[in-house]
């Protein structure tokens, strides 16, 4: 071997194809600790720790043979009773009329190695941390998710409870306290757009008779066979409530005087004729259409005056409050 | 689904003959491992090659991490390979990892499957003494992940993915294309784990399929009493020892490997159980 290539500051050694050791230079058996006798003829896998072993046989021995060269492979080799050392490989394979041989250059790249581990480092902490990221972020849209979901639930109920404080439990109406903000967003909203607006209050006859002859249970039926005919009677804009006791409202959005006397008594009409359905009753109706100085409370009252008109003139009937102070019988309709 | 196994698994078929030879490579190489070896056979033999999913050609937007997890995954490769082409009484010859991937395609489909060549096949990579001896320890396949770590061509470029988030790599995809012995790192490395730290030794006694087991001298990757073990365990196995040294003789030593595989195929077969 050339001297100068013999004592190179880089180990240099040639290769059969089969890996068998064909020569090699000063600086390699030294870096080594090998005498030349111990490694030539030998196979390559003598100098090299398992996983370069196999990492050689697996990537550096495709490559030659296929590529005919091999640039800068990290490559440790296993010096005698030391701990490996790290080479950067660099080999080129020529075939010439003596055969077959693959030249390795091998660097010492102890702190170079040193760096790219550091870098290497890094790298591992931040696939680590992006990973614990992606955990942060799958476990947070989780608890977004069940969040909103225990949003719809308190939505839901709410609107369930809204809807349980408004209504009547017996006849399924809305109940007095219900009523009464109807009658004031009706009035309001009627008032904005000069629609008239008319309400009416009903009073079951002789409910207290009912009670006592049939029990309190046929009373709750006929209440409810009332509601039932109520809904039936109007629209569905209309608002029906149970104002108390045997008592119902119905406010008539947009319904004139004549209008309310209309629904009045088809109501009054159909509860004389339920009697299929539960006992004989009939009901008395004030009707009242709201008029540009009406309040809420006024309005009632006017309608409490037509009903207590309607019982005193002989019940099931409906009176309207217009015709309460003209005369005392042809306001009533029969 | 049936052209993209074509793409999927760069399938390339040749030869004049009507029965078929599926080339199957090892680790971490593709279907240009078998170009010394393959054109031997054109004449008499139809013959396909391939590259699993994450090397060579293949189509790398198909890699599933956890399809690939384990051999079983390649295995299906293999059978949806067969399927596709319609193979029947095949002759499959892989190399190393390759050879088990077969094995596990024969067991689960025997009839796609006439015989099987194994180059330096090794069941379990792992030692497991007193009993068995695969040649290496947990250690030595934790730095052989190391080694190809710090010797992945476009880990700078990786890197800067990682730490820069940009999931576009067109610098990197181009030196794959360009490096038929370069994987994505990431499918690298869940390869290497799926292989070497797979245990298939219960799986020998499964086989139906009559195979050769080519064994190679001087083998850092499946020693002599590997192959020997394959042979005790396998049934119906014929087992060669060959002149060549190390692990991929169909490289480094085509004509005995030609010569050897040749041999075998005009052999009469043990008929299947």
């Amino acid at each position: 071997m050339d001297e100068h290539l013999n004592h190179a500051p880089c180990g240099y050694l040639t290769l059969a194809d089969d890996g068998t050791i064909l020569t090699i230079n000063q600086t390699l058996l030294n870096l080594l600790g090998y005498d030349i006798n111990e490694l030539r003829g030998k196979h390559i896998n003598c100098m090299m720790t398992v996983s370069s072993r196999s990492f050689f046989q697996l990537y550096f021995f495709p490559l030659i043979q296929l590529q005919g060269t091999v640039e800068e492979m990290y490559l440790p080799l296993q010096p005698k009773g030391e701990n490996p050392l790290p080479f950067l490989l660099n080999a080129l394979r020529k075939v010439t009329e003596k055969g077959t041989a693959t030249h390795c250059m091998f660097t010492l790249m102890k702190r170079r190695r040193e760096y790219e581990q550091s870098i290497l480092e890094i790298k591992r902490e931040m696939e680590e941390q992006n990973r614990i990221k992606e955990e942060m972020i799958t476990e947070l849209e989780l608890l977004q998710r069940q969040l909103e979901h225990k949003q719809q639930e308190l939505v839901e109920m709410n609107s369930r409870l809204k809807v349980l404080a408004e209504t009547d439990g017996l006849t399924g109406l809305k109940n007095r306290r219900s009523f009464q903000e109807s009658l004031s967003l009706n009035m309001s909203l009627c008032q904005e757009s000069s629609l008239p607006l008319s309400l009416l209050l009903l009073d079951v006859d002789h409910f207290k008779n009912i009670n006592d002859t049939f029990g309190h249970l046929t009373g709750d039926k006929v209440l409810q066979v009332l509601a039932l005919l109520l809904k039936e009677s109007t629209k569905e804009d209309d608002v029906v409530a149970r104002y108390g006791g045997e008592e119902f409202a119905v406010i008539l959005p947009n319904a004139d005087q004549p209008q309310a006397l209309q629904v009045g008594e088809k109501i009054r009409s159909l509860a004389e004729a339920s009697y299929s359905t539960s006992p004989w009753f009939t009901v008395s109706i004030g009707a009242v259409t709201m008029s540009l100085e009406d309040t809420v409370t006024s309005l009632q009252s006017k309608a409490d005056r037509a009903l207590y008109s309607s019982k005193r003139n002989g019940r099931n009937r409906v009176t309207h409050f217009d015709f309460l102070h003209r005369s005392t019988d042809p306001n009533s309709l029969k | 689904m049936q052209q993209s196994i074509l793409k999927r698994n760069n399938i390339n078929i040749t030869g004049k003959g009507t029965q078929t030879i599926l080339f199957a490579p090892g680790f971490g190489c593709d279907q240009n491992m078998w170009r010394l070896v393959a054109p031997a056979f054109e004449e008499k033999y139809r013959i396909v090659l391939f590259d699993y999913v994450g090397s060579g050609k293949s189509d790398y937007s198909a890699y599933n991490a956890e399809r690939y997890s384990s051999l079983y995954g390649y295995s299906q490769d293999v059978l949806d390979i067969c399927a596709f082409l319609e193979l029947k009484e095949a002759i499959f010859i892989g190399h190393s990892v390759g050879s088990i991937i077969g094995l596990l395609a024969s067991i689960q489909k025997p009839e796609y499957f006439e015989r099987l060549i194994m180059v330096g096949p090794s069941p379990c990579y792992l030692n497991e003494p007193p009993h068995y001896m695969g040649g290496f320890e947990k250690q030595d396949i934790k730095e052989l992940m190391e080694l190809m770590e710090m010797n992945y061509i476009g880990w700078a470029n990786y890197l800067s993915q990682v730490i820069m988030k940009n999931p576009d790599r067109p610098e990197l995809s181009k030196e794959l294309s360009d490096s038929f012995c370069s994987t994505d790192p990431i499918v690298a490395r869940q390869f290497a784990a799926a292989t070497f730290l797979s245990d298939h030794r219960a799986d020998l006694p499964k086989s139906v399929v009559p195979s050769l087991i080519m064994q190679c001298a001087e083998d850092a990757i499946a020693p002599l009493t590997v192959g020997d073990y394959m042979h005790r365990h396998l049934p119906h196995s014929t087992l060669r020892l060959m002149k060549a040294t190390g692990h991929c003789p169909h490289l480094s030593h085509p004509e005995e490997t030609i010569g050897l595989i040749q041999g075998y195929l005009k052999h009469n077969l043990v008929v299947k159980e």
